[in-house]
């Protein structure tokens, strides 16, 4: 029998959803963090980009990265922020310098380059994010939204990312070339006495002079940090590497999201992070009235001059009942490959936007285990 | 010319949200394109799996046929950083081995905007390169990877505003501000008729709109995929109500489907209100969902193109 949600939001101190995009991944993550805090946890959740109504539902404005208190019933605790990098990246130069040190970053032309790139910083503001939620102590368990690309797993790499450009090798390679080089690989030192310099050549000759330049002042304004980005890194990448860090993949039973769900749990397993819970979203209707799927109707009698609107409804039914089989049949198909022991729920469409938290709640009230109704199931259970 | 005809652009970039069925329409254009003779290329951005869900067959950095006249490739960002290098350091060893130096390629992966750069960069090979001197890829079909993939890219100029005034970086940015802005490149917007997508697609249509002065886009056309068809056929809604109880679990999911269907068209006349674009409303097809066959999606192709033409 394998684990429910709710052992899972128990025993789990760090929970990172993933998944493609549109499937309401970010949704499913608020609805995790929600459920955990109202079963009596003190939870954090770190969500990317939420749509609008979801925002007004958790009280974020948008404005800023805050972590700001959920109002949740019991005894638990929610806070939520939304990673925005450009904030991020000035609260944590803010965080971790001061002075003329963090005025001559912030003025940096290079460093106003990268933190503007969302893209591809994603990854080092969410992981420094989460050393400082962690680090201030108050959460049991950190719910982490990622963002619906193929960039989402750098998460799993980011921490060393910055560390990585701030690399010593690197250093030494744009800024220090007179210096000994001793530290460094014979590879790299043959390459460095072959031409040190010639690095910086080359990159004058691909960027420009001007871009070189600033891309120095970047580096000798970062470097005395790196020892400490170097060690967040480590920390983080030490728990997301934790058994207990929970892998939430999130789909929904589309083909295309299907295909880049496998892609993704492909890349975790890989990774050494195999996913420990597979949520299925927009899986099926739910039958008006219940949590259960759409069943075929029985034989019922039809007043008479409304066998039209009687077959018409039938017919409406039996796609709701075939889009949910085989939407059934692709999610087991997919569990197969990717993960047969991890727990899959799949959960009703909601009718609607989710912009209140009752609807939130509402999402994770009776997930359905994908093994309690299969394809070959009788569909017409009531 | 192509401001009336969208589809005759010869770079056409295709955004927006994850799940809108982009791929699928990317596809479905190039192998409609194929079809009336051209030479079409998909380029998809990253290594995502969606590509070959369509095609079946593995998609890498080099074009490669993958089936009824269309071919495909992928951005991949350590080819495309050496194609970047070669392009600067003319000795092509030293590039290859400068861009194979681990600590360098570990900074450019780490370094911002350079994945954005060396992307561009390979776009505008792919669109430089001809074939018995004409164009070898005609149209050349970009499947975007999200809606920031598209702003990204327009940024870039800004981003290096003042920090690269001159030089070569400054030169390859001015490069691919003339393609992204150039008359025969075009943006196509594709969404679903729901609330979401339908606002995601406003909010970015507006900070397009709003970027006038700034490198620009020419936008192409709007394709509205998956718009439901009206529930229960000829059958009026007013009927349901003479229905015994024995249906009402019927009449309410009916309900349901109307009430989609409802917010489905009010969806559309808002984006068609806002967006002074050609539209193309798609409709939602279970069978091209359930099992997208090449025939299912050069059929959806042809769609676009007549009600483009």
């Amino acid at each position: 029998m394998s684990a429910t949600i709710d052992e899972l939001l128990e025993q789990a101190s760090l929970l990172v959803t993933v998944g493609p995009g549109g499937v309401g991944k970010t949704t499913t993550a608020a609805a995790l963090a929600l459920r955990a805090a109202e079963r009596g946890r003190r939870v954090a959740v770190l969500t990317i980009d939420p749509a609008r109504r979801l925002a007004d539902a958790l009280g974020l404005d948008g404005l800023d990265d805050e972590l700001r208190p959920v109002a949740v019933r019991g005894e638990g605790t929610l806070v939520a922020a939304m990673l925005d990098t450009k904030a991020s990246y000035d609260a944590l130069i803010d965080r971790i310098t001061t002075g003329e040190a963090r005025d001559r970053i912030l003025r940096n032309r290079v460093y106003g380059a990268f933190s503007k790139t969302l893209a591809r910083s994603h990854a080092y503001v969410a992981s420094e994010r989460l050393y400082d939620v962690r680090q201030r102590g108050g959460a049991e368990l950190i719910v982490l939204d990622t963002p619906p690309t193929r960039s989402a797993l750098d998460i799993l790499e980011a921490p060393s990312r910055l560390a990585q450009l701030l690399d010593e090798r690197v250093l030494r390679l744009l800024l220090d070339q007179g210096a000994p080089r001793s530290l460094a690989g014979a590879s790299f030192e043959a390459l460095a006495q072959a031409g040190g310099a010639a690095a910086l050549r080359v990159l004058a000759r691909i960027a420009g002079q001007d871009v070189t330049g600033e891309l120095r002042g970047f580096l000798e304004a970062l470097a005395h940090l790196r020892d400490g980005f170097r060690e967040r890194a480590e920390v983080v990448q030490g728990w997301l590497a934790d058994p207990t860090t929970v892998y939430a993949l999130v789909t929904s039973p589309a083909p295309t999201s299907l295909d880049d769900a496998r892609a993704l749990g492909q890349t975790l397993s890989e990774r050494h992070r195999p996913p420990g819970l597979l949520l299925f979203n927009r899986a099926f209707v739910p039958e008006p009235g219940t949590r259960r799927p759409v069943a075929r109707p029985e034989a019922r009698p039809v007043p008479p001059g409304l066998e039209a609107t009687a077959r018409a409804l039938e017919a409406l039914r039996a796609g709701y009942v075939l889009d949910r089989v085989a939407a059934w049949d692709a999610l087991a198909a997919l569990r197969r490959s990717l993960a047969p022991e991890a727990p899959a729920f799949a959960l009703a469409e909601a009718p609607g936007d989710l912009r209140t938290l009752d609807a939130l709640r509402d999402l994770l009230v009776a997930p359905l285990p994908l093994d309690a109704l299969g394809p070959e199931a009788p569909s017409s259970a009531p | 010319m192509t401001a009336d005809r969208p589809l005759a652009a010869r770079i056409q970039l295709f955004t927006g949200k994850g799940g809108v069925g982009k791929t699928t329409l990317v596809a479905a254009t190039a192998l409609a394109a194929a079809e009336e003779g051209q030479r079409p290329l998909v380029v998809e951005l990253g290594h995502r799996a969606s590509l070959r869900t369509v095609f079946g067959v593995p998609v890498g950095h080099a074009p490669t046929a993958v089936g009824a006249g269309v071919h495909a490739c992928n951005v991949d960002f350590d080819e495309a950083l050496l194609d970047y290098v070669v392009d600067h350091v003319r000795f092509r060893p030293l590039a290859r081995r400068l861009s194979e130096q681990s600590t360098l390629q570990r900074f450019f992966r780490a370094a911002p905007a350079v994945a954005e750069i060396v992307t561009l960069r390979r776009l505008e090979r792919l669109a430089e390169e001809t074939h018995r001197g004409t164009p070898r890829w005609d149209p050349l079909l970009v499947d975007l990877d999200a809606t920031g993939h598209a702003l990204m890219f327009l940024a870039l100029p800004e981003v290096f505003e003042g920090l690269a005034r001159e030089g070569p970086l400054r030169a390859a940015l001015d490069r691919f501000g003339a393609l992204l802005s150039d008359a025969r490149t075009r943006l196509h917007l594709v969404t679903l008729p729901a609330p979401l997508p339908t606002q995601e697609t406003l909010e970015l249509h507006a900070t397009l709109a709003a970027r006038s002065g700034h490198a620009t886009v020419p936008l192409g056309a709007l394709l509205v995929n998956r718009m439901p068809p009206r529930p229960l056929g000829e059958v009026r809604r007013e009927s349901l109500a003479a229905l015994g109880p024995a249906f009402d679990a019927d009449v309410a999911l009916a309900k349901r489907a109307f009430a989609r269907f409802d917010e489905a068209r009010a969806c559309v006349a808002r984006l068609e209100e806002a967006l002074p674009l050609p539209t193309v409303v798609l409709p939602d097809d279970r069978d091209l969902r359930r099992t997208p066959t090449l025939a299912a999606i050069t059929a959806l192709g042809r769609r676009i193109r007549e009600a483009l033409a």
